[in-house]
């Protein structure tokens, strides 16, 4: 039953996109706009039967239907309600529903956000390659990911239930959609840049009412891979929360090209530059989302988050080639209309920090995705099989993130055009202080190291310099001063200090121990003393949990567990861990007490700052909606050349940062 | 206030923001100097081992390191990097033993020998002719100058924003 109309769901959504896409561009091709307004309503099927298709779905992991080959492989009636229904991403074929879903969702609110304009050419053309995005996601659970098969052989009584690394934590709920909501949101203003290409309108018109699109999709998928890095610290157990996995690197390709087109976009907006390059940047990460799903999903690289390999390898890899091949060919087709009226006139003004900035944001993307699929690539070369990982990725990611951070730090003060270096002297003054005051601080505090005190240093400088924005913004301003992009886009950065700061911490001063524990036995690291107090079993329908508690300091008992679910017969361990401003302290269980040893192993890590890392999600989540806040504009005739700004800026006595 | 006195009160502010850099400089070059004198160093055996098997993959799982998997390979791993370390090898030579053992895919950094320092090559490549391009697009300079009617038509136009609402 729940099989006849999930399928029956998806074939109607394959028809209906199909149609709609054919039908919006053959009228608008033929100016019958009457007709374009009718084609839209194919937009009601396709949204109704994602959302058909995923209640389904639902309801069958739900009433645990165990007739489709999908719930009897990740649902069981063990299962707590939750993360029951959060299995439903926990394999392929339904993260692909999930994906369909997500994308029909932004298909939705586009149309009603442009619903006075859908004749307008534009719209029409977004709308259509959307409804083509979405038919491919329809053919691929109609074909390899079909989430609605029915289970071969008899319907088995109780299935195995998700992975159990997935059903270990409520996170699992919320960055896979998260993550989704970021990946697919890159096919709003994606779809539009191919439409501009398409009718010619490549002015800036269709960047601007893309922008708060564009951002949205940022901001989710910034805090998706945040929520990612976060799960796997609390569930994981070895104390990371990022380990350069396959799946992880195909989250931040999207994300850095994206982050650069964010950046780069804003000299088109302003002088009418770069329309290619930002072009380029957008179907460079609506593609690699494609390829990132490609690359983790076909099975062709093997990690941690690779659900089972399938056939859907070859439809992937293709539909990649046609998004980018067709965007290069779209793109060279429109090279005159897209050549830029002006140019950069100094290297120290925003626009050309703006364009180092893509340089470092590009050069990451490329060692990114070099150093995932080399391997692979020198393989079917010539059979040599070599592993690249965190030592690759370290050692190439560290100097362009410290570049980043010291562009971070200066380039916000840069006015547009051209800058003087008295003017530099005068704006980089406050967050020049703040910078040596926080490589004092960290030196005074006895830490030791170039690196993490440069990043110390430089984390001060660009907080300063954001900062600096921020109180100019809200004397001039009032509240008001918080919104807009450049202050949201400062508060953004403020998160990113945050988190780059943690990351060298965590890199530099985190310190582990391993204990031998019989009861009442204490160990000691960091400044932080723990006693363990003994092991109990505790039995759940789904799993049997060997609990070790221990007291940590003063702070309470914390209990590390070691969980054997039904379905599995390797143990997970799972950490406990007490989150602090300055440290965590992270314990796991390395081996409990059995029948011949009556003695525990404790491993114990103490993490430094590490909750500043979810913090800064937070401050990142809340810049973004800042900087997609409604509010006035800048006038777009306000003049922008160097003189005028700069004694504009003289003229006002609050620029004077003496201290 | 008037103009003389702000120049002289301006006059006065540029002289503190000198000082002012100067004492910013000096704190900079005196806290990069101390904290060169030491570094970050593991500190317990434990963060010696740590640091050696996040460079080693875990040999039965996949897109793990020995650090992040539980797997009995893993353990394996760790427990000879635990022994040699203590019998006071060098982490160079642990890798070397390593990759002697398990085969050269073991280590997760590719060496920089055959056809894999390509890896290494590749972007400091990519990013050589990237800032070429940056460079370029910096060193261009707008073909044409205004003329003078272009200049009429701003001053117009600048004198129409700015002319009292």
């Amino acid at each position: 039953m729940n099989g006849v109309i999930g399928r029956a769901a998806i074939l109607v959504g394959l028809i209906a996109s199909v149609s709609g896409a054919v039908s919006i561009v053959s009228a608008v091709l033929t100016h019958r706009n009457r007709l374009v307004r009718l084609s839209v309503q194919y937009i009601v099927f396709v949204a109704g039967a994602a959302v058909v298709a995923f209640a389904v779905m639902e309801r069958a992991l739900i009433t645990r239907d165990f007739s489709l080959a999908y719930v009897a492989q990740v649902g069981s009636r063990s299962t707590p309600p939750l993360f029951n229904f959060a299995a439903l991403w926990s394999a392929l074929e339904g993260s692909i529903l999930l994906w369909e879903l997500v994308l029909t969702g932004y298909l939705v609110a586009v149309t009603i956000k442009f619903r006075r304009r859908l004749d307008d050419p534009l719209v029409a053309w977004a709308l259509a390659v959307m409804l083509l995005v979405a038919a491919f996601f329809f053919l691929l659970m109609l074909g390899p990911a079909n989430p609605f098969r029915a289970v071969t052989g008899n319907v088995p009584t109780d299935g195995p239930g998700p992975n159990p690394l997935l059903q270990n934590h409520i996170l699992m709920a919320f960055h896979p959609p998260m993550l989704y909501l970021g990946y697919v949101g890159f096919t709003v203003p994606f779809s539009f840049a191919i439409a501009s290409l398409v009718t010619g309108r490549v002015g800036e018109g269709w960047l601007v009412q893309t922008r708060r699109w564009t951002l949205g999709a940022w901001g989710c998928l910034t805090v998706g891979i945040i929520l990612g890095g976060w799960w796997s610290y609390e569930v994981l157990g070895w104390g990371g929360y990022w380990g350069w996995d396959p799946v992880e690197n195909a989250s931040l390709l999207p994300w850095l090209t994206g982050t650069a087109y964010l950046h780069s976009v804003m000299i088109q907006e302003r002088r009418g530059m770069l329309r290619v390059w930002n072009l380029t940047l957008l179907c460079a990460t609506f593609s690699l989302t494609i390829l990132g799903t490609f690359l983790t999903r076909s099975g062709v690289l093997q990690s941690v988050h690779a659900f089972s390999s399938s056939g859907i390898g070859p439809l992937l890899i293709g539909f990649f080639a046609i998004c980018s091949i067709g965007s290069i060919a779209l793109i060279g087709w429109r090279a005159d209309l897209l050549r830029s009226p002006g140019s950069i006139d100094s290297p120290i003004s925003r626009e050309a920090a703006f364009l180092l900035n893509n340089l470092l944001f590009a050069a990451f993307a490329f060692v990114v995705l070099l150093g995932t699929v080399f391997p692979l690539v020198l393989e079917a070369f010539n059979g040599e099989r070599v592993s690249v990982g965190s030592p690759y990725f370290n050692r190439m990611a560290v100097p362009i993130g410290v570049a980043l951070l010291t562009l971070m730090a200066v380039a916000p003060v840069f006015p547009w055009r051209k800058a003087s270096w008295e003017l530099m002297r005068e704006r980089l003054l406050a967050p020049a202080a703040i910078a040596a005051t926080a490589m004092a601080l960290t030196v005074t505090a006895a830490a030791r190291g170039p690196v993490p005190v440069i990043v110390f240093g430089l984390g001060g400088f660009a907080a300063g310099a954001a900062g600096r924005q921020i109180v100019l913004a809200t004397r001039r301003n009032g509240w008001r001063g918080f919104i807009g992009r450049a202050n949201g886009g400062m508060i953004v950065h403020m998160g990113v200090v945050l988190i780059a700061v943690t990351l060298a911490a965590s890199g530099s001063f985190s310190t582990r121990a391993e204990f031998t524990f019989s009861p009442g036995q204490q160990g000691e690291l960091g400044g932080h003393t723990i006693t363990y107090l003994g092991t109990r079993q505790v039995t759940e329908p789904q799993r049997v949990s060997t609990v070790v508690d221990i007291q940590l300091d003063n702070a309470g008992i914390y209990r590390p567990a070691l969980q054997r679910y039904r379905n599995s017969t390797t143990p997970i361990g799972t950490p406990s861990v007490r989150s602090g401003l300055l440290d965590d302290v992270y314990l796991t269980i390395l081996a409990s007490p059995t029948s011949g040893d009556p003695t525990a192993r404790i491993s114990m890590l103490i993490m430094p700052f590490t909750i500043w890392l979810w913090i800064g999600g937070a401050v990142i989540a809340l810049g973004t909606i800042l900087a997609a806040w409604p509010g006035q504009r800048r006038r777009p005739t306000d003049p922008t050349s160097a003189p005028t700004h700069f004694e504009r800026e003289r003229e006002k006595p609050a620029e004077d940062t003496t201290p | 206030m008037t103009r003389p006195h702000r120049r002289v009160h301006r006059r006065a502010a540029v002289d503190v923001r000198n000082i002012a850099w100067a004492a910013i400089l000096v704190a900079i070059a005196t806290s990069l100097m101390i904290s060169a004198l030491g570094s970050p160093r593991p500190r317990t055996p434990e963060d010696r081992v740590a640091a050696i098997t996040r460079t080693v993959r875990c040999p039965t799982c996949q897109g793990q390191s020995a650090a992040e998997s539980d797997a009995p390979a893993s353990l394996a791993i760790r427990g000879v990097i635990d022994r040699q370390l203590r019998a006071g090898d060098s982490a160079t030579a642990i890798r070397a033993y390593l990759a002697d053992r398990y085969g050269p895919d073991i280590l997760l950094q590719p060496s920089t020998s055959g056809a894999t320092i390509l890896i290494w090559l590749l972007p400091v490549a990519a990013l050589l002719v990237g800032a070429a391009l940056v460079a370029f697009a910096l060193r261009r300079r707008p073909q044409t100058t205004a003329t003078q009617d272009d200049q009429i038509l701003v001053d117009d136009a600048m004198r129409e924003r700015n002319a009292p609402v």
